[in-house]
């Protein structure tokens, strides 16, 4: 029951997504007269293009048809070399993959173990050391630390590839890149949950009964610190998604938020279209899985059982 | 004091100090000052003060669980060892063998995100290490039972949340003893509980002291309970010790004024048994029948079970009348408040404000007090600018008729008008509740509803807040709703009383007719759980 709920309100949220996106292409131009000068194509041409990529008739129609195909699965044609969207999109998802995936990894090394050290040390220099590093972290755009480490590392060091694709050594300095970036953000809340649980008087009652340090640690401090962190990270993931865009373009890795970089100067609206949905629909869906763990995670906020 | 370890000294503190390390530009503080306590097997030892009297900390020395940034000095002896030397792994060994601690919110002190269960069964394996599943999981269904918790199999599978504060509290009694301790520690065990759990508590400690030859060192502000149940009482203020001695000394005839204040303002003076007076003053508030029902869960929609928080709710509140709203948590008490201040509507019923007997042509006028000061002041605007915006937002242009009333409300509640520059964090806990009457009081109600107005503070600063709230009905002929779960301060300042238990009026009498032995089962439950309210009794509990 609660469950069928949640899922309604997910598709809710997408046919949101999807109209808003619609709306929001739209309403910066005619897509065929940003990619036609109507000075030297004929009218006919461009309608026959208006057809082909279903820009005829009312907006009103045109979203009708929009929607229809979109919950049929088709995604329209790109503009770009006129394939399949849904091609074109799928293509560049792999590579995007690997670097968020890479980043989370990074994130997850850095942020956990150090944010666990402030915690344990809160108020002392070295926690305050992690809080400042954390502040000039976040406060970097990811540009700057890209170009940063592209110069210390390929440019005078001569160790990584500086741009491009094809080896795990190109992956490295772009995962650096982002995985730093949002570390910064991760290691301040790993710090914070983690010092809160340590405050609460279970564990000091749970000290007072005998219990070992290491066992109070992982059975005590981490189930009352996961909470947050559970909502935190797939926010952080999916904003990875988004500064890839620079990234990507920073380092040429090819995947989706170069695409996106491109589709926008294109104005490729059906590539545009595909990616923004597919990002919405993973991140709305990571959170209804989000969601449907807090009950588990703190019983408190499940539904009253007695 | 304690300079003589004879054979029998179970726990001796020596000369113990605790201090707190300076930070961001605080200079360190001494929490405890040189205190010598001395513990003997088969003792109750209470150690009593008020808050910030360094009692908790003393204890938290003990098992040396105090918060990062303080550090203990002097020597703590237990069975002639001391324990301040003692590496980590000893202190594990010491706190699982020698010493059960018992904590003030059992909520707080278990694990919310795990059953009890789990935390049973991860403590038992630390004193059975050899022993399977099944052998563990009937020892702590034998230690539940032991604490007289109903069905105990079943308790083991759910969570802290899902069970009452009085049953958390015995759990975590069954956790403390499970390693056979020789010493129990109670950090005030049943200030967050209602009052007749308190006394079920309380019974129960003694109970498992005399079957299990224990020591128990019972923190407590609340002398009552010392009066009725300690063999020995040490009084602690501003961290350091006033006076220690046996209970019975100590009662009939303590040595510093100190600690006869202390036990002055504990003492219960039933009421006077007065017939009832007529009500004759005008009406201001009155409850008519009132409904109101809540609901758990499914986004406030009404499925499942409710819960009545007033069933045919009725009673009155009349002009200059102090009257007590008592009741234990869960009976309704606050939403009745909610209700008389149209926070929340009844579901059926009426709840009828009277026109005003002070200021015809107005209905009566209602302010509220909320139980914890601090949390209704803002802690970053200073004190004066709070009651002007009060003033400023009622149309009050005129900044010198502003700063006159102020200085008018502030000497009605009895403090200095050099408050008005300080923020909330530089008041006491006193200052910071009369602050809050004070802009309760500016725009000058009729009715002044106060929701544990004294909870959340120090016996000695609830009278002198009594105190002022009976000035306040004397200088204004204000009515107040006082809201509270303690009868002693119903015996002190009400009129009226009203006792509520399930959104249910058992009670509704004036004050004088409480102490009469004719009153419902559940009055007379309260009466008789009041720590302190049988004559002190001189015979010792023997261990």
């Amino acid at each position: 029951m609660m469950l069928l709920g949640r899922i309604l309100r997910a598709v809710f949220s997408l046919w949101a997504i999807v109209t808003l996106v619609f709306v929001a292409l739209r309403a910066t131009g005619d897509p065929i007269l940003a990619i036609f000068d109507p000075d030297d194509t004929t009218a006919e041409a461009i309608q026959s293009y208006r057809e082909i990529w279903g820009y005829t008739g009312t907006t009103l129609e045109q979203y009708i048809r929009y929607v229809g195909n979109l919950a049929a699965g088709e995604f329209g044609f790109s503009t770009m070399g006129n394939r399949p969207a849904a091609v074109v999109v799928m293509e560049r998802v792999w590579p995007t993959v690997q670097l968020v995936g890479a980043s989370t990894f990074i994130m997850f090394a850095i942020g956990i173990p150090v944010g666990t050290l402030a915690a344990m040390k809160v108020g002392t220099r070295i926690d305050r050391a992690v809080m400042a590093f954390s502040t000039v972290g976040f406060a970097l755009p990811s540009f700057v630390l890209g170009l940063g480490l592209i110069l210390l590392l390929s440019v005078n060091l001569r160790l990584l590839p500086g741009n491009g694709t094809g080896t795990i050594l190109h992956l490295i300095m772009p995962a650096l890149t982002l995985g730093i970036t949002k570390a910064a953000i991760f290691t301040r809340f790993v710090r914070s949950s983690l010092a809160d649980a340590l405050r609460l008087q279970c564990i000091t009652a749970a000290r007072a009964r005998g219990l070992g340090e290491g066992q109070i640690f992982l059975r005590h401090v981490v189930p009352n610190a996961l909470l947050p962190l559970v909502t935190i990270t797939p926010l952080l993931v999916g904003a990875m998604v988004a500064a890839a865009a620079v990234v990507e373009s920073v380092f040429g890795w090819p995947g989706l938020g170069r695409l996106i970089v491109e589709s926008v100067a294109n104005r490729d609206l059906a590539v545009l279209q595909m990616i923004v949905m597919m990002v919405a629909a993973l991140m709305i869906t990571t959170n209804l899985i989000v969601d449907l763990t807090y009950s588990t995670l703190d019983p408190r906020t499940g539904a009253g059982r007695s | 004091m304690a300079s003589g370890t004879g054979p029998t000294a179970l726990c001796t503190v020596e000369n113990l100090s605790v201090r707190l390390a300076g930070a961001d530009g605080r200079p360190p503080r001494t929490l405890v000052d040189g205190v010598s306590l001395r513990i003997e097997a088969g003792d109750y030892f209470a150690l009593v003060g008020e808050s910030g009297s360094g009692k908790s900390v003393t204890c938290h020395s003990i098992m040396r669980l105090l918060p990062q940034g303080l550090t203990a000095s002097g020597r703590i002896l237990f069975e002639g060892r001391d324990i301040l030397g003692y590496r980590p792994a000893e202190m594990a060994a010491f706190r699982r063998a020698k010493v059960g601690m018992v904590f003030q919110d059992p909520f707080g002190a278990l694990n919310p995100v795990r059953t009890i269960g789990e935390q049973m069964l991860e403590t038992l394996r630390l004193h059975h290490p050899g022993e399977g599943p099944e052998q563990l999981r009937n020892r702590a269904i034998e230690a539940l039972r032991k604490v007289h918790v109903s069905e105990p199999g079943a308790r083991l599978g759910v969570y802290p949340h899902q069970l009452s504060g009085g049953l958390n509290q015995r759990i975590m009694i069954a956790l403390a003893l499970m390693g056979a301790p020789k010493l129990l520690i109670a950090d005030e065990p049943t200030t967050a509980l209602d009052m007749s759990v308190q006394a079920e508590v309380l019974d129960l400690i003694d109970e498992v002291r005399r079957e299990n030859d224990l020591s128990v060192l019972l923190v407590t502000h609340d002398l009552g309970i010392v009066r009725d149940r300690a063999t020995k009482i040490a009084v602690l203020r501003n961290g350091r010790m006033v006076e220690q001695g046996s209970k019975d000394a100590l009662v009939r005839a303590p040595q510093e004024e100190y600690s006869r204040a202390l036990f002055a303002a504990s003492e219960i003076t039933f009421p006077e048994r007065a017939e009832a007076r007529a009500r004759t003053a005008p009406r201001c508030l009155s409850f008519e029948g009132v409904n109101k029902t809540y609901f758990i869960g499914r986004g406030g929609r009404r499925s499942g079970v409710g819960i009545a928080a007033a069933k045919d709710l009725s009673f009155e509140v009349r002009q200059g009348e102090i009257v007590a709203l008592i009741g234990e948590s869960g009976s309704g008490k606050t939403t009745a408040a909610k209700m008389a201040m149209g926070l929340e509507t009844p579901d059926s019923g009426r709840v009828v404000v009277h026109p005003s007997s002070r200021a015809p042509g107005r209905t009566t006028s209602m302010q509220m007090v909320f139980q914890n000061p601090r949390d209704s002041l803002d802690p970053l605007m200073r004190v004066g600018d709070q009651l002007h915006e009060v003033l400023r937002v009622h149309g009050w242009r005129d900044g010198a008729a502003r700063i006159a009333r102020i200085a008018t409300v502030l000497e009605d509640v009895g403090i200095a008008p050099t408050v008005l520059d300080r923020r909330p964090t530089y008041l006491s806990g006193g200052e910071a509740q009369r602050v809050v009457i004070a802009r309760a009081l500016l725009l000058e109600p009729d009715v002044l509803i106060a929701d544990e107005p004294l909870s959340a503070v120090d016996v000695q600063i609830q009278k002198h807040i009594l105190a002022c709230m009976m000035r306040l009905r004397e200088r204004l002929g204000i009515a107040i709703l006082l809201i509270t779960h303690d009868l002693r301060v119903v015996f002190e300042i009400a009129d009226h009383v009203v006792v509520m238990r399930h959104g249910r009026v058992i009670e509704d009498i004036p004050v004088g007719l409480l102490g009469d032995g004719a009153r419902a089962p559940y009055t007379q439950l309260l009466i008789d759980a009041l720590p302190g309210a049988a004559p002190a009794r001189t015979e010792e509990v023997q261990p």
